[in-house]
Order: structure tokens, then C-alpha cells, then sequence
């Protein structure tokens, strides 16, 4: 197994809970699109999965061990909702320099091909498709054994979109990596020939 | 919140003024525990966390202290071995800047209870633009903490160990994550403003309002409290 959640409880402080003992096992190198209502805690559940919230109750583990935030070190790496949440620095390049302390072999030339006219803009000033292109930018690079992606299409253009679903069928054939895809478009997952999972009827 | 957010910020005010004018120990320790109350009654239970962030800050306290009772060397002879000497004025300058601190931090975390919508209920005389000033400055501190924090949080997810680094690469690593954080505050001021033009408090004709808070006698028994121990203070002093 490659992420087992077991008997998993949470919510946020004077809500309602958004899980109760909810069990889930993912296989790894499996490619699975979870759907569900706004709010019904997809981008919650992928955050505790990554080990930025903490569970009340239950376990969530990562290739036998318990998940913690230094999960990308055991091979899982996240990339939230909204992109400027996971990118550090003024423009891309700046966040490409600290990829490159993860990623040493990562060129700085390969990164800048798709972006070279907006390398060097802060990311403020660029549109949510361009900083999401940019932010996914790495996933080619990326050698990690499962991708937690939350609505990682929103926002993208036809062909950035095209573009970023040749990279998850790619990486899913050549290096088997698992998947967690947060996503509404019915059709994902029939493209990606991936498993399905609604929230609502884990719950 | 009972209080209007103006009695909340003359609170905040007073204790600070006080704390800033006055170098009596005990007015200054008699200040913390008023500051406390007044902290206490404002945050409620959120009062806990923001102690443990305050106590997060006490190495920075202490080393103050240190720093004033080594290097300030007049007054009396109270201790001393070899070179190290403590003398009465260093170690009375080094209490005094560390509750001074102590209290400033505390009366910071009542203003940081109130929201834009609070400080324009306080400053209901002065033009909106002052109220989100105040606002925007007031809540900096601790936006400047989630943002870096934030930005740390990141960099864990990338499987980036800051303590593993060289030295040249972790300062580096400080040096975008510190234009980051200020970049994204800039940034976050600029989207404030622009929400703030849109509620369109300049704009002419009916508009809607915000709730407007009055003021009651518990104001006025503040108000009058206040008074009364500025007088007393006054008169020890004297």
C-alpha cells in the first residue's frame, strides 16, 4: 500500500467535522480522480495527507510511515489548490533556484522554455493559468513516488491543459507514479484511465 | 466584545504611554498585570496561544536584559567574578527594557483582536483611509510571522532541510524568502486598498453602512478607571 488512512477524524475548529472515521486505502502507482461537492474537504483531506493538518483522531500513513510535512523526502510531493501557496520567491526564477536545492540536477534552461517571457515577472502580476502553468512547471522533474495534485486544470488554458495531462500520462506509464488528483472535469478520468472516487460516498 | 473598539484602543494607548513614561519597576510590573487583564478580557481563551507566541520571544527578552546588565556599568556593585561585573543601574536599565518589551507586546495582542471593521468603529471621526492605516500596521507583526512561516512550510515540502544547508545556500534561501514575505505583503496592502475603494465610502448618494457600535456607561466607567489610575500614579510618583 502506498497511503493508508485509517479511521481518520477532523474538522476545523467550531465547524462541523469534515471526516469521521474515514478509512481509505490508495495503491501505489495508482492514478485516482477524487470528485466531491465544494466543501465536502478534498483539498482538506489531500492537506492532511501531506502532512500539513493535523488529524484529531486516526492515522495517515505514507509507505508505512506515519505522514509527516518532510514527506516529499519519502517520496510524496503536493501541489495545493491555489498555486502561489506552494511557490516561494518573488518570480519563478527565484522559485526555481530553490527547487534546485531539492533538485540538484534540475537546468535552469529546461524550466525557462515554457516560460521564458515570464521568468523574471513577479508572480503576482502574471494571470492564475500562467501561475499555475508555472508552478506545475516542475512536475517533469519531479521524481517523487506519489502526487498529491489539488484541481491542478483550473484555470489552464486548452493547451497548457493538454500539455500537463501528456506529463501525468507520461509519468504515470514511465515511472509509476501514484496519483491523487483533485479535480471536477468528469472526463479526467477516463483520459488518464484512472480510477474515480467520490468524497461524498466515502463518507 | 461589550466594549466599544475605541475604549480598547484607549486602553491599549494608556498602558503603552505609561509604559513608555514611566521607569518605576513596580509601576511597570503593577502595568503587565493590568495589560494581562485587559488582554485576557479582550482574546478570552485565544489568550493561551498568544502567551506561548509571546514566551517563543523570551530568548530576545532575556538577551536584552543580558545586554543591558553586562555592558551598563555605573551605579552600585552587586555582584561581580573576574570581569563579570553586574552593576545596580545595568540591571535595573535591563528589567526596565525587558517588562517595557513584556508590556508592549501584550497591549499589541488586545489591538490585534480588533478588526478594520473595529478601528473604523473607533476612529468613526477621521476618514476611512486613517482606519485601514491603523488596521494594516496594527495586524503587520503578525502577518509578517504567517507569511514566513508559511514560506518554511514550503520549503519542508520540498524535502528542504534549512539546517542541512550550507551557509551560503541558507542565506541565500533567507534572503528570497524575506523579499518573498515582503513582496506578498505589499502585494496583500495593495488588494486592501483597492477592497477598500470598492465599499466606496467616498462615493455620493444612499450606501449602506457599517454596523456603527455606541457607546455605553462601561465605556465611560473605562474611561474613568483609566483616569483614576493615571491620577494614582501621579501622585506616587510625586
Amino acid at each position: 500500500m502506498s497511503y493508508s488512512i485509517q479511521r481518520l477524524s477532523f474538522g476545523y475548529p467550531g465547524k462541523a467535522k469534515l471526516f469521521t472515521d474515514l478509512s481509505l486505502d490508495l495503491p501505489a502507482a495508482e492514478t485516482i480522480v477524487l470528485r466531491g461537492e465544494n466543501g465536502s474537504g478534498k483539498s482538506s483531506l489531500l492537506r492532511l495527507m501531506a502532512g500539513l493538518l493535523k488529524a484529531e483522531a486516526g492515522s495517515i500513513s505514507f509507505q508505512g510511515k506515519a505522514i509527516s510535512i518532510t514527506a516529499r523526502k519519502s517520496g510524496c510531493s503536493y501541489f495545493p489548490q491555489n498555486p502561489l501557496e506552494g511557490v516561494i520567491g518573488i518570480n519563478p526564477r527565484d522559485d526555481f533556484l530553490i527547487w534546485q536545492l531539492s533538485i540538484p540536477s534540475l537546468r535552469e534552461q529546461r524550466m525557462r522554455q515554457h516560460a521564458a517571457e515570464l521568468w523574471e515577472q513577479p508572480w503576482f502580476k502574471l494571470s492564475s493559468g500562467q501561475q499555475r502553468r508555472l508552478a506545475l512547471g516542475i512536475l517533469p522533474d519531479l521524481q517523487a513516488d506519489y502526487w498529491l495534485l489539488d484541481e491542478p486544470f483550473a484555470g489552464l488554458d486548452k493547451q497548457a491543459s493538454e500539455d500537463l495531462l501528456q506529463i501525468l500520462i507520461t509519468k504515470k506509464k514511465e515511472s509509476q507514479t501514484g496519483m491523487l488528483i483533485v479535480s471536477h472535469d468528469p472526463e479526467l478520468a477516463l483520459l488518464l484511465e484512472a480510477k474515480q472516487l467520490d468524497l461524498d460516498d466515502l463518507k | 466584545m461589550t466594549l466599544h473598539p475605541f475604549s480598547w484602543v484607549l486602553i491599549s494607548l494608556w498602558i503603552t504611554s505609561l509604559a513608555v513614561l514611566i521607569s518605576s519597576l513596580p509601576i511597570l510590573g503593577l502595568l503587565i498585570v493590568l495589560a494581562l487583564l485587559a488582554a485576557l478580557f479582550a482574546r478570552g481563551r485565544e489568550m493561551v496561544p498568544y502567551l506561548k507566541g509571546i514566551k517563543r520571544l523570551a530568548p530576545l527578552i532575556l538577551s536584552l536584559l543580558i545586554i543591558q546588565t553586562l555592558f551598563r556599568q555605573s551605579g552600585d556593585l552587586i555582584w561581580e567574578k573576574g570581569w563579570f561585573k553586574i552593576y545596580s543601574s545595568g540591571l535595573y536599565t535591563g528589567l526596565e527594557v525587558s517588562l517595557r518589551l513584556i508590556i508592549l507586546l501584550i497591549a499589541a495582542g488586545i489591538l490585534g483582536r480588533l478588526s478594520f471593521a473595529d478601528f473604523r468603529n473607533a476612529f468613526f471621526f477621521m476618514p476611512a483611509e486613517f482606519s485601514f492605516m491603523i488596521s494594516y500596521v496594527v495586524h503587520l507583526i503578525p502577518l509578517l510571522r504567517k507569511r514566513f512561516l508559511h514560506y518554511l512550510q514550503v520549503l519542508r515540502l520540498r524535502g528542504i532541510v534549512l539546517n542541512r544547508l550550507p551557509l551560503g545556500k541558507r542565506l541565500k534561501v533567507y534572503q528570497v524568502i524575506s523579499l518573498s514575505v515582503l513582496g506578498s505583503l505589499l502585494h496583500s496592502s495593495d488588494l486592501q486598498a483597492i477592497t477598500l475603494e470598492l465599499r466606496g465610502f467616498r462615493s455620493p448618494g444612499k450606501k449602506t453602512y457599517l454596523y456603527k457600535q455606541h457607546f455605553t456607561y462601561i465605556d465611560l466607567l473605562v474611561a474613568l478607571i483609566l483616569a483614576l489610575l493615571t491620577w494614582g500614579i501621579c501622585l506616587i510618583k510625586n
